[in-house]
């Protein structure tokens, strides 16, 4: 495995009275895709969002690119280069899809080139350019969502079920997207139920369950291994 | 990166013509209402009368509730001690008018509103100053707790009139107007305030200096995304706590300039002022849509001159006509004129 982006170490996180997170190890490397796999309630999305700042660990430790991020806000921690795209898409309904993408551009504008790879990855992007966001549907909020975390390099991404609930024309669309974002050899760590989409893009995998990171190893051996998925995940169906 | 192509196409599907309209549709009620006034009241230089006087007290409300209405919209504060900002405003104000009387005085225009451009900038720091005190001192501990925060901001307010006693005594105080800002001047055989038209185009300022600054700049940007998904603004890097403090400062700031304007449009204070202009506040807040600067705006022009409407056609009905109108807002849109989509 290639030298790491981010690292965490025993990270515990309480959300009110309830454990969470029961003490996370993952180490993401650099210019890959590692899916972050598992059930429902494994503790997927509160990995992320602790990851993010958005809920604060009460032990262990995370690194990002060798320096410690755990107790820095959010706004912090995404000026250090970290892109979010949480579950809910976390669209600004009220504001056009134009204003959108100029907030998540913290340098002021976004760059050109970069606008034009959105549209011509999300056309519909540049067809609602000055809509309000609140009128897109589901896929074209989840499209927005995506455009507004890679409309300048990041360190790492951080996307959380990009592919949910949403119409098999529009992942494929998403996954292309993606597939370029990776190939440009961005950092990714992904949350995702949809195994198919895990399989294409993941290059690394972690499962996840009841808080703990169960099982870590290669995107190949885990596609390979059906048995080892039903185990794991329970992912009978999917395998076939 | 290389194009990828599309495996869909975007459509556009044009929505029907009442569709399209409805959410325009508040902006007509202040036109409206003013034509309703028109056709009630019998002559028509007390029906301009009226309508003058009703949207100059709309915009002193919008002043004082616009700052309120950003606050809640940011981070969901019900902030009961806006009342103390604009008592203080007022009574800053006035001691400032009091002082330079000289000024206020004269028989100058010019020297007239330095005096009061001197009066709102000197209650707009100080009131900006104790926004900034009450928002670290007793709004930030309680954060996402609606009851505490009523039972705390409450008290904040109880605690600043009993200052005002204790600064400027148990009295009520008496300003005069400037000297040019006196009386009225005719049209179309209306007689029509001064200092009326005056407060109308101050909030016609302030509206549009709110506008410009929430549509055109960055700012404006990070706190319309703020009222919408604060966690939201947060991942994206952006302090919004910070922003919260700023808006929270430039609300009571604003409260500070309302209690100088009420305070001239009385021309008469006392400490409990602010907390009793703050009914009619939370009636602008609600029926404009909590956090929505556009809906306080034309809440507020409507408040003031059902008010007034109703307080020449009939004055008994002019008591409850505000809470009727909130009634018949909110059976209309529950959510407000113009309401805000907040994330949850």
């Amino acid at each position: 495995m290639s030298d790491p982006i981010l690292t965490l170490s025993g990270v515990q996180t309480d959300i009110a009275q309830y454990h969470i997170l029961h003490g996370v190890d993952l180490v993401v490397p650099r210019g890959a895709v590692t899916m972050l796999l598992g059930r429902n309630g494994a503790g997927k999305t509160t990995t992320l969002r602790t990851i993010m700042g958005l809920w604060q660990p009460h032990a262990g430790e995370i690194l990002l690119d060798g320096a410690h991020i755990h107790g820095l806000t959010p706004a912090q921690i995404a000026r250090r280069g970290i892109g979010f795209v949480p579950e809910d898409m976390g669209i600004f309904s009220d504001l056009t899809v134009e204003e959108n993408i100029r907030l998540a551009a913290l340098s002021g504008q976004p760059i050109p080139e970069r606008l034009e790879w959105i549209f011509a990855a999300f056309p519909a992007l540049r067809t609602f350019w000055h809509s309000p966001a609140g009128t897109l549907s589901g896929g074209q909020k989840q499209m927005l969502a995506v455009a507004r975390a890679v409309v300048e390099d990041r360190e790492l991404y951080l996307i959380d079920e990009p592919s949910k609930g949403l119409a098999p024309a529009i992942v494929a669309t998403l996954a292309r997207a993606l597939k370029d974002l990776k190939e440009r050899g961005a950092s990714i760590l992904m949350v995702e139920q949809n195994f198919s989409l895990a399989r294409a893009l993941g290059d690394h995998v972690a499962v996840m369950d009841d808080g703990r990171i169960t099982w870590t190893g290669a995107m190949a051996d885990l596609a390979g291994d059906t048995t080892l998925q039903e185990r794991l995940m329970g992912l009978k169906m999917e395998s076939a | 990166m290389s194009n990828t192509a599309p495996s869909h196409a975007p459509t556009i599907t044009r929505l029907p013509l009442a569709e399209r309209l409805k959410p325009w549709l508040p902006l007509l009620l202040v036109p409206v209402l003013i034509v309703l006034g028109f056709l009630a009241i019998p002559a028509t230089s007390s029906w301009l009368t009226l309508t003058v006087s009703g949207l100059a007290m709309g915009m002193m409300i919008f002043v004082i509730a616009s700052g309120m209405t950003l606050v809640f919209g940011l981070m969901d504060v019900i902030n009961f001690g806006h009342g103390a900002f604009i008592s203080f405003g007022a009574f800053i104000g006035t001691s400032v008018l009091l002082a330079l009387g000289t000024m206020t005085g004269a028989p100058s225009l010019l020297l007239n509103l330095l005096a009061v451009a001197g009066a709102v900038l000197a209650a707009m720091i100080v009131t900006g100053g104790i926004g900034w005190a009450f928002e670290r001192a007793i709004v930030r501990p309680v954060y996402g707790s609606p009851l505490k925060q009523i039972l705390v901001t409450m008290g904040g307010l109880i605690v600043a009139e009993q200052l005002i006693y204790v600064i400027w005594g148990g009295h009520e105080i008496v300003i005069a107007r400037p000297e040019t800002l006196k009386g009225a001047f005719t049209f179309a055989g209306a007689a029509l305030e001064k200092y009326r038209v005056l407060a109308v185009a101050v909030g016609l300022a302030v509206f549009t200096a709110l506008r410009l600054v929430l549509r055109r700049t960055k700012l404006g940007l990070i706190v319309r995304a703020g009222v919408d998904n604060p966690e939201m603004v947060q991942a994206l890097g952006y302090n919004i706590t910070r922003v919260f403090v700023g808006v929270f400062v430039a609300g009571s700031a604003l409260a500070g300039l309302g209690g100088v304007m009420w305070a001239l449009y009385q021309e008469v204070i006392t400490a409990p002022m602010g907390n009793e202009i703050m009914i009619l506040v939370f009636i602008v807040v609600i029926i404009g849509g909590l956090g929505s600067v556009e809906g306080c705006f034309i809440g507020a022009l409507t408040v003031g001159l059902v008010q007034n409407y109703a307080a020449f056609l009939e004055p008994k009905l002019a008591l409850i006509s505000n809470i009727a109108l909130m009634v018949a807002i909110l059976m209309w849109r529950p959510m407000g004129m113009v309401p805000v989509v907040k994330a949850k």
